[in-house]
């Protein structure tokens, strides 16, 4: 574990010196007085107003110099990030002029350099952040996806927290029902006693369940959703791939696979970025037989939340139905070149297959679909109303996508092309998975799998074992994990592995 | 002038129990109390034993004491409680005959040599350098130690409807109040509440359409040297009856009449014990509640009707009690009354009940905040043993949490503040498994033992131990063959499958086997012949050895944290803390992680916190 050992007062650059910016943040945390500083600045450090705002000069007292003219914040403990007295310095963002000041406050007091998380190891141990809290600051200052964001805040918020307390306080009703049993059956009466603890062991489980569900998710795609696209080649993926990134104007990176393997790009819809995977180079390269190929693929991309099986229209029959299983959606390309026949005889190949299926072309961005037996399409959402889980209906209106489908119905030439329909199918998968409101942080995750297989055990103990003293035995071993699960009981490396995620000045 | 080793102010239970084991360390005993109250009577309901009660009370007679003797001698009906519900939860309860109850505590007391009864009203007490003054109405006292068993005495109020009357019980006068007699102690700033039913004439109640409790023949007795099941008083019935629709709502109908819930009455009393008006107002939904008719002797006019406790004006009390089966002509005797009284802050005592403020001062009983008789004995017994020890310089002498409900119970009373009485149950104890009723002598004895105290039981504590010992042995030792005869056996006995060989722990421990029954039938198919408490004792280890072993096992990581040394006095320093926790943290002064979680009213974010900066 990092060495957070004393609590002898830190210093670092909170706003990161990679790069020279406009304006730099270096917090002072744990001093025991503030007039300690005052020969470093040329205010009259008496006159600091908790919270507010001050202009002043920094000076180095020795040689009496102006460092830099700065802005000056002072946090007193019970008002601080750290719970500590705080000093927040804004000064100007040069990389020389920030190590000049650190290196200038370390040699003239006795303040080190901060460890990577350290400050907010300090809030957590005075109070100031509970363990999910800190969790969510970690997923939050890391996150890669909007929903990553958006679960980093709801920790940090400590709406988690909440969620699991009420869990323990829950299971605290089931543990005082025992209690009841033994020490008060007497007054409750046997029958009273059993429904009672029926009922809370009802209530509970219920609550546990949905959390669960918020953990069988798909963590990988949610904080860094990947799409692959599987094919042989000239199936038509390159196309496919530039019909969706031309005029695109969000893309935002363009990252090649170091081994060749593989090309991807990043496309952000609606202020999620997806990364889309052409995983063509296998076969090609290595000569693969076939099915060999799309295995390999497969494997390769088995993180990816959504798997596209593009196939070239005369080939479909060809291909062994058992393959498709693997994959969500089927593409069938060169629409331009099929006549309805050709349509209708696809179709009728496909239509055992458990996803979602289109025929389109890149070429004239146009298409037929969704068809099959998906559970989920745009024009079904919009009935079941499945569709409400991405957002307001509002929003997707504005979009305009909707009302383009509603007008073309599920197979005609679309108003809007395939690449529009195809980005906000992507999306809506995407919403799909967020849909329970998903637990991403993985010490939950684990937890609750914990609780979840161990209250399938006690569940049935509490309610077939007659001798209670073996229920309660066991329950109240059960309720050590929530405590864990809340951080009452925070092993080591729990802390090891959260606080090791942070960085310098957080 | 009277001189003392030891001087007990008040002769209730804890008062006797500490005066009878003092006595065994060969000291000058004297027992201090009111003219007009017999020792160790029993003004609340006529029973010693109960949920967790029954465990103390074997505690106490395992050590030495004096309860269990009086209780099996005066017991007049025995039951088993929650029979139903496994062996670790078991207690023994036995309803006593409230006068010969008093009578043989009297005829025990006066039989020691060493311990004088002095019946006078004690009005002030003083430390002189380290020997105490005790002030009475007719004498003073030296003493080196003192022991207060004050009970409700102190300062204490009755309430019967708006009539209002000083006094620690019916007929009796009150003590003064606690901070009269010692300035240097400090007092609990709530005042405590305790409430008992009216007393009804036998001879008026109507027992045809009632439940009859016999005494439970099987019930063992709760001093070892009375062995097993022979009773020594004749054995009556008790019977159960129920309130109803009419009687709940009479009293809901005079809510301001009731002194607790008019503002009358100030005192918090026991959520767990509650009055009958606390079940109507709390439960408005609820008509029915248990009453037991509990005869209070064998020559008393009255009965103690249990479940009704209530401090409403006397016709309502009337009232209400004959809408109740059975109770429809009933008279009553005495009504029943709640009172109020001072208790000492037991935060400010040690583990050995001894003031920290005055040393040589010693607090055991209801004064202490506690209900029940039995709690009280277990308080005086240790009192009394720390009183005698500290007098020979011996070290302190504390029972451990994990071992007994003595220990669980004085390491609550002396580690947290307490905001209601405080009665113990077996919820208390995080090692229920253990400290069972049926292996007190193997967690006890060797306490006693090393302590010197009532050799009269070491006859039967030797043998007990030599059977214990070579039974696990043979149990440990020994296989259950899987013949073709075994087989059949526990078909027959509905054992279950015996596929292999198996050990005679993994046939005690399934659930659908009773232990001690099966072990019972195994001994004597093998024809090996022990006695029914070391075979009751090792079945019921068995059964429960697993379970121990997999909950110590989980439980270790979380003792070595609660075993952790913490610095209360950083924690009060720091300000992230609340006020109110750091407040509870100064006053408590908690010296290890556990003691600091198990302080009232800190919350899993403090000690989030302090696990976390371990």
């Amino acid at each position: 574990m990092k060495a957070f050992l004393n609590d002898s007062p830190i210093i670092a650059c909170s706003s990161g010196h990679q790069e020279n910016s406009a304006i730099a943040i270096i917090r002072i945390s744990g001093f025991t007085d503030l007039s300690l500083f005052a020969q470093s600045f040329s205010l009259d450090i008496s006159k600091v107003k908790n919270r507010f705002s001050h202009f002043t000069k920094l000076i180095d007292h020795k040689s009496k110099s102006v460092l830099d003219e700065i802005l000056f914040v002072y946090f007193p403990e019970n008002s601080s990030y750290t719970g500590e007295k705080l000093l927040e310095i804004h000064c100007h963002g040069n990389k020389l002029n920030i190590d000049r000041i650190l290196d200038y406050f370390v040699s003239s007091y006795e303040l080190k350099y901060a460890e990577g998380g350290e400050f907010s190891y300090r809030a957590y141990k005075n109070k100031k952040l509970s363990l999910s809290q800190v969790e969510g600051l970690d997923l939050f200052l890391n996150a890669q996806s909007d929903y990553a964001l958006k679960a980093g805040m709801s920790g940090l918020s400590g709406e988690i927290d909440s969620d699991f307390v009420k869990l323990r306080d829950q299971f605290l009703e089931i543990k005082s029902a025992v209690e009841l049993n033994i020490d008060f059956l007497e007054d409750i009466g046997e029958e009273q006693g059993n429904e009672l603890l029926k009922d809370r062991v009802e209530i509970f489980g219920s609550n546990l369940e949905k959390l669960y569900k918020r953990c069988n998710s798909n963590v990988e795609a949610l904080l860094s959703p990947d799409i692959s696209i599987i094919g042989e080649t000239n199936a038509g993926k390159s196309s496919l791939f530039n019909l969706i990134l031309e005029n695109d104007r969000s893309i935002v990176s363009d990252i090649h696979g170091t081994t060749r393997d593989y090309v991807s790009e990043t496309i952000n819809i609606k202020g999620q970025n997806f990364r889309l995977i052409d995983t063509a180079g296998l076969r090609e390269t290595e000569d693969f037989v076939e099915k060999e190929g799309i295995k390999k693929s497969l494997e390769f991309s088995k993180s990816s939340f959504l798997k596209l099986r593009i196939i070239d229209p005369e080939l479909v029959s060809t291909i062994d139905k058992k393959e498709f299983e693997h994959f969500n959606y089927i593409l069938i390309s060169k629409l331009d070149l099929l006549n309805e026949e050709k349509v209708k005889e696809i179709e009728s190949y496909l239509k055992d297959f458990n996803g979602i299926v289109f025929i389109f072309s890149s070429e004239s961005n146009t298409f037929i679909g969704p068809m099959g037996a998906g559970d989920f399409g745009p024009i079904g959402a919009d009935e079941n109303g499945s569709m409400g889980a991405l957002g307001s209906e509002s929003e997707l209106s504005r979009s305009g996508s909707m009302g383009a489908l509603s007008q073309t119905g599920p197979i005609g030439a679309p108003k809007n092309g395939f690449d529009a329909i195809f980005k906000e199918l992507l999306f809506n998968e995407y919403s799909k998975l967020t849909k329970n409101d998903p637990l991403v942080i993985k010490r939950h995750i684990s937890k609750i799998n914990e609780l979840h297989t161990n209250w399938m055990k006690i569940q049935t103990l509490i309610l077939t074992e007659s001798d209670i003293g073996i229920v309660s035995s066991q329950v109240n071993l059960f309720s050590k994990l929530i405590d864990e699960l809340i951080g009452v009981l925070a092993p080591d490396q729990v802390l090891y592995n959260i606080f090791d995620n942070f960085c310098i000045g957080k | 002038m009277s001189k003392f080793d030891v001087c007990i102010i008040g002769g209730g239970h804890a008062g006797c129990e500490a005066a009878y084991i003092s006595s065994q360390y060969n000291l000058r005993v004297g027992i201090i109390t009111l003219l007009e109250v017999p020792l160790a009577s029993t003004p609340c309901n006529p029973a010693v034993g109960g949920v967790g009660k029954g465990q103390v009370v074997r505690e106490v007679d395992s050590l030495g004491g004096l309860i269990s003797q009086i209780a099996d001698r005066a017991g007049i009906q025995y039951r088993i409680l929650n029979e139903s519900k496994g062996y670790a939860v078991q207690s023994t309860r036995a309803q006593v005959d409230k006068d010969l109850y008093a009578q043989i505590a009297e005829e025990l007391i006066a039989e020691v040599d060493n311990i004088e009864v002095i019946r006078e009203k004690v009005s002030r007490v003083e430390k002189l350098d380290e020997i105490f003054v005790i002030e009475t109405d007719k004498q003073k006292i030296q003493a080196k130690k003192v022991i207060v068993t004050t009970g409700t005495f102190l300062n204490g109020k009755l309430h019967c409807g708006t009539e209002q009357v000083e006094g620690g019980r019916v007929d009796c006068q009150k003590s003064d109040g606690l901070t009269d007699i010692f300035s240097e102690v400090r007092v609990l700033t709530t005042r405590f509440k305790t409430g008992t039913p009216p007393r009804l004439r036998l001879s008026s109640i109507d027992f045809s359409n009632m439940v009859t409790q016999p005494s439970d023949e099987r019930a063992i007795n709760f001093h070892w040297n009375n062995r097993n099941t022979g009773r020594i008083a004749k054995q009556i019935d008790c019977h159960l009856t129920r309130t109803s629709e009419k009687t709940m709502g009479i009293i809901r109908d005079n809510k301001e009449s009731s002194p607790m819930y008019n503002g009358q009455i100030q005192g918090v009393g026991p959520r767990y014990c509650p009055s009958i008006e606390d079940k109507a107002f709390r439960y408005p939904d609820r008509n029915s509640h248990h009453v037991f008719v509990e005869p209070e002797g064998h020559t008393c006019e009255t009965v103690y009707p249990n479940g009704v406790s209530t401090s409403l004006p006397k016709e309502i009390q009337l009232d209400f009690i004959r809408t109740i089966e059975g109770f429809e002509n009933a008279e009553i005797v005495i009504p029943g009354y709640a009172v109020e009284y001072d208790v000492v802050d037991t935060t400010q005592l040690t583990l050995g009940l001894e003031s920290k403020a005055v040393k040589g001062l010693y607090f055991a009983g209801q004064v202490n905040g506690t209900s029940g008789y039995e709690e009280a004995a277990g308080q005086g017994l240790i009192a009394g043993i720390n009183a005698s020890r500290s007098l020979r310089n011996e070290p302190l002498f504390v029972l451990s949490r994990d071992e007994s409900y003595i220990g669980v119970m004085v390491e609550d009373l002396v580690k947290n503040e307490r905001d209601e009485p405080y009665r113990l149950f077996t919820a208390r104890s995080e090692n229920r498994l253990y400290i069972r009723e049926d292996n007190v002598l193997v967690r006890m004895s060797s306490y006693r033992r090393e302590l010197g105290l009532n050799t009269a039981l070491d006859s039967y504590y030797d043998s007990f131990e030599e059977e214990y010992f070579l039974l696990k042995e043979l149990l440990e030792d020994s296989m259950i063959i899987a013949t073709k005869e075994n087989k059949e056996h526990f078909e027959k006995e509905g054992y279950g499958n015996l596929p292999q060989n198996i050990s005679y722990e993994d046939l005690l421990k399934r659930s659908q086997v009773d232990p001690v029954s099966a072990l019972e039938t195994e001994l004597s198919r093998i024809g090996a012949c022990f006695s029914k408490n070391v075979i009751k004792t090792l079945a019921i280890e068995f059964k429960y050895r697993g379970y121990i072993q997999r909950s110590d096992r989980e439980m270790s990581k979380t003792n070595k944290v609660n075993n952790l040394k913490i610095s209360w006095e950083k924690l009060i320093e720091n300000t992230n803390i609340s006020n109110e926790c750091r407040q509870r943290i100064e006053k408590i002064q908690p010296e290890t992680f556990g003691q600091l979680s198990r302080i009232v009213g800190i919350r899993p974010a403090t000690l989030a916190v302090v696990a976390g900066s371990l």
